[in-house]
């Protein structure tokens, strides 16, 4: 570090700890006379965003500075209220400590890893201790990497509205959408954000690996209440609803076994059985008995052993095609 | 976060941490804290040079950390304590400990750290949820397996081709990752060591005791298939290619994929239904075609 030049990392660590260490408020003029790294700024205006800019990352880190008020309203200082900044003691056990480890590894590279170190950090600081290993212990994995996931997770939170570009599979170009985020979703290896769409004005699932650039949170708060948890979940589970439709199926012996654990009834797996298997709707339904091949034949409804019947001669033929 | 935020938040828990860990080499911490040591050192240099305002030597922060690199906090001025967890930090710990506690083998401390943290940082909603397990009677069944090292007996429906097979299988523990959810364990029929998705699970039994089979670690080998997909069947990217080689005007996608299985392959072609096609290897798209045809064949008569 050159001489004269004060780094800025070093201008807001003295701005907290100078802060901190009085429960009276500091001026902004005591605070850029005292600190190193304000001085020789060219004009009271800079000086005067040049402090802005530092309070506003310092508290976007989460550091409570208060603003204090003097008797008519002005700005009297500023000050950051020990018992708001330290984190309370807390005494965990060394089987404690080594499970949040644990825990904290789960999120690997993920978004939320950094987080889950500094907060591991923060603990071994506050409840030091001899590190312990478990030799068993389930192993666990959250992959999330899309950054949306922090901001949706905020908005929830803070119970406010959001705003993202978003492309589904079958759109050729993203489109903007504002929707109330209920939750985010890990399911069956993939992340998926719930939610109240307004522009459809009906809850809809997104896949967060489809959101195209940043998710901005609004001033705007949520309208509509938020459901249960087990609502949320289910949502992307995608489980049969009562309405659904249904087919009966032949399954061979051995074999079909998909169809078999999304039957009605139970069958022995090792025998030929009519079954019945209902999905969502009729194209996840001819998707599921296709994929059966030849294990699975269509009884009834005639519908569906059509479709099954076409789109199976659609990709046999498809592929016997010869390529150009 | 800026750089200059990125570091505060780091030499704000560094203090702390520092004075829990006294006597701690430069190069312990800075792998703990996921940082080169130079890049420490400048840190320590850093905290050295602040403090309260006048800035004599007893209103500075002290650290001792010329003695063989190790290091002693002598005064941290008012940076003895950490940041109480923001947010997102005690939320990620609640998810992860909240994903452990459901699963087989999960110690007791799992449920006592997590109610501690929950009560000591005041976030009961995190927002983020992993899928529960749908088959709780099976994930219990194999809880009971794995404390009692028992076998475990199953009937189990391969996820490419639905093929059932009766297995014995030698627990070792659960995993999961993204709600997914696995039984890892050396199954006796396939002399290997084999994943089980909880939820392709036909029929479960705990069976008797076992004594461990030892066994050498082998990695499948994949092999490769470009397949073209249509709109309609662009999902495929999503969940399963390495990555799209090639994004045609007409819209059709060509992507490779990863193939552990051919049959697994077989099974996704033929739920497409013609909107994707494998190009290659010929062999692959020849199986396509002839497993298509073996279905047709009771749809044959009327």
């Amino acid at each position: 570090m050159t001489a004269g030049r004060i780094d800025r990392t070093e201008r807001l660590l003295n701005l907290v700890v100078c802060l901190m260490s009085t429960r009276y408020p500091v001026s902004r003029e005591r605070i850029v006379d005292m600190i190193p790294g304000y001085a020789g700024t060219p004009s009271v205006s800079a000086l005067e965003r040049m402090f802005e800019r530092d309070k506003d990352e310092l508290r976007a880190l989460g550091i409570p500075i208060e603003t204090v008020l003097d008797a008519s309203g002005d700005v009297e200082g500023y000050r950051i209220p020990s018992d708001r900044y330290r984190m309370e003691p807390i005494q965990f056990t060394a089987n404690e400590r080594a499970a949040i480890a644990v825990a904290a590894r789960v999120w690997q590279e993920a978004i939320l890893g950094p987080a889950a170190n500094q907060a591991v950090r923060k603990i071994q600081a506050i409840s030091p201790g001899p590190d312990v290993e478990f030799d068993q212990m389930p192993i666990a994995h959250l992959t999330a990497s899309d950054a949306a996931v922090l901001a949706v997770m905020r908005a929830i939170r803070g119970r406010r509205r959001v705003r993202m570009d978003y492309q589904g599979p079958q759109d050729d170009a993203p489109r903007t959408r504002e929707l109330d985020p209920w939750g985010i979703v890990a399911h069956e290896g993939a992340w998926y954000l719930v939610g109240f769409d307004h522009g459809r004005s009906e809850p809809r699932v997104f896949r967060t690996s489809r959101i195209v650039g940043s998710v901005t949170v609004t001033a705007q708060d949520q309208t509509d209440p938020r459901p249960a948890t087990e609502d949320i979940r289910k949502r992307v589970r995608r489980e049969p609803h009562e309405a659904g439709t249904s087919a009966v199926i032949r399954v061979q012996s051995g074999s079909a076994g998909g169809l078999r654990l999304l039957a009605d009834e139970s069958s022995d797996p090792f025998s030929v059985a009519d079954i019945t298997v209902r999905a969502e709707n009729d194209d996840l339904l001819i998707s599921h008995i296709s994929a059966a091949g030849a294990a699975a034949e269509v009884l009834s409804p005639d519908g569906v052993r059509d479709a099954v019947r076409i789109g199976l001669e659609r990709a046999r033929d498809r592929h016997l095609r010869a390529l150009s | 976060m800026s750089a200059a935020g990125e570091r505060i938040t780091r030499l704000l828990a560094l203090v702390p941490w520092l004075r829990a860990h006294e006597d701690i080499t430069i190069a312990q911490a800075a792998e703990y804290f996921g940082i080169t040591p130079a890049q420490l050192e400048k840190d320590l240099w850093l905290l050295v040079v602040c403090g309260v305002p006048g800035y004599g030597p007893d209103q500075l922060i002290d650290i001792d950390f010329w003695d063989e690199g190790r290091i002693r906090v002598l005064d941290p001025q008012t940076l003895d304590a950490p940041m109480r967890l923001a947010f997102e930090e005690a939320a990620a710990l609640i998810v992860a400990l909240r994903l452990l506690a459901q699963l087989p083998g999960a110690p007791d401390a799992v449920h006592t750290a997590l109610d501690t943290l929950i009560a000591a940082s005041d976030v009961e909603e995190t927002g983020l949820y992993v899928a529960q397990d749908p088959e709780p009677l099976v994930t219990a069944e194999i809880k009971r397996a794995i404390a009692e090292s028992r076998l475990i007996r199953l009937q189990y429906a391969s996820g490419s081709t639905g093929e059932i097979t009766e297995r014995l299988v030698e627990p070792q523990r659960m995993l999961s990752t993204d709600g997914r959810h696995l039984l890892i364990g050396y199954c006796r029929q396939a002399e290997a060591e084999r994943s089980f998705r909880i939820d392709r699970i036909v029929a479960i039994e705990a069976a008797e005791n076992f004594a461990r089979t030892e066994y050498p670690v082998v990695e499948a080998e994949p092999m490769y298939a470009t397949c073209l997909l249509d709109p309609d069947a662009r999902w495929v990217a999503d969940v399963h290619a390495d990555g799209v080689v090639d994004e045609g005007e007409d819209g059709r996608w060509r992507v490779r994929l990863t193939v552990f299985d051919p049959a697994w392959l077989v099974a996704l072609m033929l739920r497409l239904r013609g909107s994707a096609e494998v190009i290659d290897p010929p062999h692959l798209r020849r199986m396509v075609a002839d497993a298509a045809d073996d279905a047709l064949a009771s749809y044959a008569r009327e």
